[in-house]
């Protein structure tokens, strides 16, 4: 089984946060907010069935959704922002560090 | 180099004049740019004093010029005693920067000037001009500083150089014994060509924490003797904690850090090295936050104390235990001087560079993977040459002393941006930020129940203590703000600061009283030493101040007959919402002027007061039980109790002229209701009996003091027994909740007195 270790990052403020992998909910959380001392809102790990998945990501209130392709094992981890009104996606090999 | 736009190169080195003095003799030792303090020459000599900040000319080769002077004021006290040492303090008041000096180089010489900028507060339009001389073989200065405000008013100060950095600040230090026992503790030391990965023309040198800061203007000392060892031994096969949360870190910075329980502000930093996080992707943190929930903080705490940095995060664990001598141990030192510098950065209010709008900042307070996601892999690391970038240079040196220092303005309230645009409306009066420093000889502490509900009267107790040792002190202890001797500011749920203003303004002669020395020494009883005052705050010049449900904070500066000046502690307290739709609708009848008089008054009987009257008979008909109802009966019980006085006009008896003026007449023309006070305060009296709050022990001591009265005023032994027995009650009530023996003594005397 692989797994995806997925971090809510800047710009949540209270929000209700929905996640779907493959049209499974893996995440879901209201309130998500971003702590301003390090950008990071919530962290949490997914399983995946391993290859290219299909990863939706939803802010109900702000009507923001994105959907988009994940290869676990090119991109391990997963940032997700709320910027400019819009969601970011930020793939990454390598764990994010927070300070 | 990093873009400095802001950054403004020296002026041209001066040429050889003609004015016959040798060059050799303009030679300059050391930069004009640092820090000089001195007293106010004039308009009056010694009154204030001047720390200023000169940001004209570089300080080193790793400094950027920021161009800029600043500068703190500071009220002088002084305690003059024969055969005594001196006992002086000093009084932040406010502070100042010049945004785009002017600045002219001559050969021995240079001169500054500019518009002053105050952040906080209505200023009428201010110059200063400074001057700095030198002369070969002399320290630079002394500084000649001339403020001139616009019609005519100057006042200037002679200020010596203290310190080529701009600012000055002590670091302690402590790490987890786990982690000591692992890999000795080591603050890091980078070499800043160890790793390839770095701007082709960075200079070589060795940074550590407190290089990085002096870079940034600020002189950082680690406190001896070097870090406390903090005990975290398990039981035996047991690991030990790790995935520290906020709330234990501030309970070991409460309990580890010598300076936690001084003065805040203060420049005073805690640094601890502890090994997990409760997020295991955080390498640090500054932990001392309000705006983060944590059951540990008291509510009124000050915030940017401390920090953690965290020796098992994946960043570290290539650091070695000594130089290091492959790419990654070097990168795990590059990190961790980074986690170090970007937490203490925190801690000088610093938000991260994107939440600045400055996601592209080679700075400090950026993220290397984020700018690296911008702008490409190793871009970070390539272009960044251990600074912060310019705004942050100017925060650092040049911002709002309470924004800047720690424990002062709450975390990312201002940063770097303590004057943002379209904020005018939260001016903030001057003084309302002061501090004391040094040995100041008395205390002001305000205190009040935390929570009021809506449209409760809100009054607090205002506290005055000497805390010298050995030296009675005799003061104006009128502490009512009516009488100038104390200015309370009020700020408000939206933010907006207020003078609080009294309805009334009294001329009065001073009355003495003498607070004897602390009580550990000579005898003193517990109490003698302070003396409190219950002061209402709700109703002013201006209105209502607590009209808003919301936090609200409350200090006060204490200057008696105007020979002292002692800021008091920051009160938080918070009003609540509308507890239903009725209480709601009754706001709009409470916040008027004819209420708002009423409670100023602490109630009245006036015919002109009447509306108000009949709102505040409405609260306290309500069969529900609360502060609110208590206090407002307690009002009305006052009231009734006190003679209502009219002025009568009637002719003279001697004429019959209708020019002759009328003969006016003070007649009392309600009498005291003594009996309906009594019945008027008896749910108050339940109200304060019940609730033990020590915030509520004034206002419950001064209505049975009140109802002795009344009790007494109806006489009869009976009433005299009741008086008598309300005050024994209050002494055993007040007597279980702490309350100081001088003030019961008061109560028993006073019962005693009945006969």
């Amino acid at each position: 089984m692989n797994a995806v270790i997925f971090d809510l990052q800047d710009g949540f403020d209270d929000d209700e946060v929905i996640i779907k992998i493959d049209g499974r909910q893996v995440f879901h959380k209201n309130r998500v907010k971003t702590d301003l001392r390090l950008g990071l809102a919530d962290t949490f790990t997914a399983p995946t069935a391993g290859g290219t998945s299909t990863v939706e990501v939803a802010v109900p209130a702000r009507s923001l959704s994105e959907t988009f392709p994940l290869d676990s094992a090119d991109s391990p981890h997963v940032g997700i922002a709320v910027c400019n009104n819009r969601l970011e996606v930020r793939p990454s090999r390598v764990a994010f560090g927070y300070a | 180099m990093n873009p400095s736009p802001l950054a403004q190169p020296p002026q041209a080195a001066p040429v050889p004049g003609s004015d016959g003095v040798p060059d050799w003799k303009c030679r300059k030792e050391g930069p004009v740019s640092g820090r000089y303090e001195g007293e106010m020459t004039a308009p009056t000599a010694g009154q204030m004093l001047l720390d200023l900040r000169l940001d004209i000319d570089p300080r080193s080769v790793s400094s950027p010029v920021m161009n800029r002077i600043s500068g703190d004021l500071y009220q002088l006290q002084r305690i003059t005693v024969p055969g005594r040492q001196l006992t002086t303090w000093r009084v932040y008041r406010e502070s100042w920067v010049v945004d785009a000096p002017v600045v002219t180089w001559e050969r021995c010489l240079v001169t500054i000037r500019g518009t002053v900028r105050f952040w906080r507060g209505i200023h009428p339009q201010t110059t200063v001009e400074v001057r700095v001389p030198w002369a070969a073989a002399n320290p630079v200065g002394p500084a000649t500083v001339t403020f001139a405000q616009a019609g005519g008013m100057t006042a200037s100060y002679t200020c010596g150089k203290k310190s080529d950095a701009f600012r000055e600040l002590t670091l302690e230090l402590a790490v987890l014994k786990s982690v000591n026992d692992a890999t000795p503790f080591r603050m890091p030391v980078y070499d800043t060509h160890s790793h390839p990965t770095r701007p082709v023309d960075l200079r070589q040198r060795t940074l550590t924490l407190e290089q990085c800061y002096l870079d940034a203007g600020t002189r950082v000392t680690i406190r001896a003797p070097g870090p406390t060892i903090i005990d975290d031994s398990a039981p035996p096969g047991q690991p030990p904690h790790s995935g520290w949360t906020d709330a234990q870190l501030h309970d070991v910075m409460a309990k580890y850090f010598t300076q936690f329980g001084s003065n805040w502000p203060n420049w005073q930093m805690w640094g601890f090295l502890a090994n997990t996080y409760q997020q295991a992707g955080v390498g640090g943190i500054m932990f001392d936050a309000s705006i983060i929930p944590n059951s540990s903080r008291k509510p009124n705490e000050p915030d940017r104390r401390g920090f953690a940095v965290f020796r098992d995060h994946e960043w570290f664990k290539n650091l070695p235990a000594s130089a290091p001598t492959t790419d990654a141990q070097s990168e795990a030192v590059r990190k961790f001087l980074y986690t170090w510098v970007h937490e203490a950065g925190h801690a000088f209010n610093f938000l991260h560079s994107w939440d600045k709008n400055r996601p592209d900042a080679l700075s400090w307070m950026n993220y290397d993977w984020r700018y690296d996601q911008r702008n490409g892999p190793n871009k970070f690391w390539s272009d960044f040459r251990f600074r912060f970038d310019d705004e942050e240079l100017i925060h650092l040196r040049h911002g709002d002393r309470p924004s800047v220092m720690m424990g002062g303005d709450p975390w990312s309230s201002g940063g770097h941006a303590e004057a943002p645009a379209a904020a005018e409306y939260l001016d903030t009066p001057p003084g309302a930020m002061s501090a004391p420093e040094g040995a100041y000889p008395l205390e002001l502490t305000l205190r009040s129940q935390g929570y009021f509900e809506f449209m409760e009267p809100v009054s607090i107790e205002l506290r005055l203590r000497n805390v010298l040792p050995d030296l009675p002190l005799s003061l104006d202890t009128e502490l009512d703000p009516a009488l100038g001797g104390v200015i309370i500011h009020i700020r408000r749920p939206d933010g907006r600061i207020v003078e609080y203003s009294p309805l009334l303004c009294k001329l009065a002669t001073t009355t003495p009283h003498i607070l004897k020395p602390a009580p550990a020494v000579q005898g003193t009883q517990t109490g003698e030493d302070r003396y409190s005052q219950e002061v209402f705050l709700s109703y002013g010049k201006y209105g209502f101040y607590f009209d808003d449900p919301g936090e609200y904070l409350v200090r006060a500066l204490y200057q008696g007959a105007g020979d002292v000046l002692i800021p008091s502690n920051s009160l938080r307290l918070r009003v609540g919402h509308p507890l239903h739709k009725d209480q709601d609708r009754l706001a709009q009848d409470f916040f008027s002027d004819q209420v708002g008089v009423n409670l100023y008054l602490h109630g009245s009987r006036s015919a002109s007061l009447k509306t108000g009257t009949e709102v505040l008979q409405k609260i306290a008909d309500q069969t529900e039980e609360t502060a609110l109802q208590a206090k407002v009966s307690a009002v009305l019980a006052h009231a009734a109790a006190q003679p209502l006085w009219g002025i009568r006009s009637s002719p003279t008896a001697t004429t019959t002229s209708a020019s002759e003026p009328p003969v006016l007449t003070l007649t009392e023309a309600t009498a005291p209701d003594f009996k309906t006070a009594l019945d008027l305060s008896k749910t108050a009296l339940a109200f304060f009996k019940a609730n033990k709050s020590p915030d509520l022990n004034l206002a419950y001591s001064r209505l049975v003091r009140q109802r002795a009265k009344y009790h007494l005023s109806t006489g009869g032994a009976t009433q005299k027994g009741h008086a008598k027995k309300e005050l024994a009650s209050l002494h055993t009530d007040l007597a279980a909740r702490n309350v100081n023996s001088a003030v019961l003594q008061k109560i028993s005397a006073d019962a005693q007195a009945i006969g």
